[in-house]
């Protein structure tokens, strides 16, 4: 008995040992900032910018200007010879255009300067042919020139061969050239309204 | 005698962790607009971090100058506690893992980083994380294509 007593005690001892420690482990347990564990939440955003081109700045859709060649004929009543130098130097024939595509196109139509109401023929003219050209600029420098004669079809899309250079510079330039009427020894028919176009179409490709 | 101190719990609340997706299409034409609600359960002051893994909406490739991949956009927290609100704002770019000059409340979250709620917040309706931008106007370009980023957001007990 008295051993079994001893036992008790030994075994209460150890009891009570293990106890406190169990209480010194909840203590620690409870102590632990279990606040400061981070927890987590994702949000994803999407979205899309579509293939389009502009005009800048702004977002414009159209560019363009009128060049008021005043007088076409000579005093000899022949196609003056400086038309295209009267031309080429008018304002306004550039322009800035940038696309959101890397393989833009282009297309180019010239319409030949007509006389609103006078006809031609027998050795006068009521039309003036030319040749639009376009220079474009992209970001591994000049591309084309782009040209349509107004004599021919209008122009079919063509790729432009790069990204539009987009640097704060204009990066479209119209001139034209080769004004010529039917013949050169054609008169110009009288007509206070003479009225051409070049219609240049850049679009975002493929 | 036995002693011990009970620490209180924060995290967000049940169902409410900020989730989802926003999509919007043409983005750089009409910008972005989106919430995001959120609740936390925070017995305590909590902070609130978000870390973006782009500095903005991205699409991939290489685009020469004067074009760019990288749309920026703007993110901003309202968290709602029992007694105070938190508020900030900053540009995407600055809640990346390298900005230079980092949002202040550019996760991760730490007890001493992100934004500081001093009031307990258990399931307060009104807290959110939102995402906007107006039409884009940078000198750069954005180039054609899908665009994406991930928000992640983290919440703790503040010291």
């Amino acid at each position: 008995m008295l051993a079994n007593g001893s036992n008790f005690e030994r075994d209460s001892t150890v009891k009570k040992f293990m106890l406190m420690a169990l209480g010194a482990g909840s203590m620690i347990a409870l102590a632990a900032p279990a606040a400061a564990q981070n927890v987590t939440g994702t949000v994803n955003i999407t979205g899309s910018v579509a293939g389009k081109c502009l005009v800048v700045p702004g977002s414009g859709s159209t560019f363009g200007t009128t060049v008021a060649l005043g007088e076409l004929a000579d005093a000899t009543g022949k196609l003056r010879t400086n038309i295209a130098t009267d031309f080429n130097a008018a304002a306004g024939l550039t322009a800035r255009v940038v696309c959101t595509t890397a393989a833009p196109t282009i297309s180019v139509d010239a319409d030949a300067i007509t006389a609103a109401t006078a006809t031609g023929g027998g050795g006068y003219d009521n039309s003036i042919d030319f040749t639009a050209s376009v220079a474009v600029t992209t970001t591994a420098g000049p591309a084309g020139p782009f040209t349509n004669d107004s004599s021919a079809a209008a122009g079919a899309d063509t790729l432009i061969g790069g990204r539009l250079a987009n640097n704060g510079s204009d990066n479209i330039a119209i001139s034209a050239s080769n004004f010529r009427t039917n013949t050169a020894n054609d008169l110009l028919a009288a007509d206070p309204t003479y009225t051409g176009k070049i219609t240049v179409v850049i679009k975002p490709g493929a | 005698m036995v002693t011990a101190s009970v620490g209180g719990h924060c995290g967000f609340a049940t169902g409410s962790a900020p989730s989802g997706t926003y999509t919007q299409p043409d983005f750089d034409v009409v910008g972005l607009n989106h919430d995001f609600s959120f609740a936390l359960d925070c017995t305590g002051p909590s902070r609130v971090a978000v870390v973006s893994a782009n500095g903005g909406l991205l699409t991939g490739g290489s685009v020469p100058t004067g074009y760019t991949t990288l749309a920026p956009y703007t993110v901003a927290l309202n968290v709602v506690g029992s007694t105070a609100t938190a508020t900030g704002s900053c540009a995407v770019s600055t809640l990346t893992a390298t900005a230079g000059a980092p949002c202040t409340f550019r996760g991760p979250v730490s007890q001493s980083q992100g934004l500081l709620l001093n009031s307990t917040s258990v399931n307060q309706p009104g807290t959110y994380l939102r995402v906007s931008a107006p039409a884009y106007s940078g000198p750069s370009m954005l180039v054609s294509g899908s665009y994406s980023d991930t928000l992640t957001v983290t919440v703790s007990a503040a010291s």
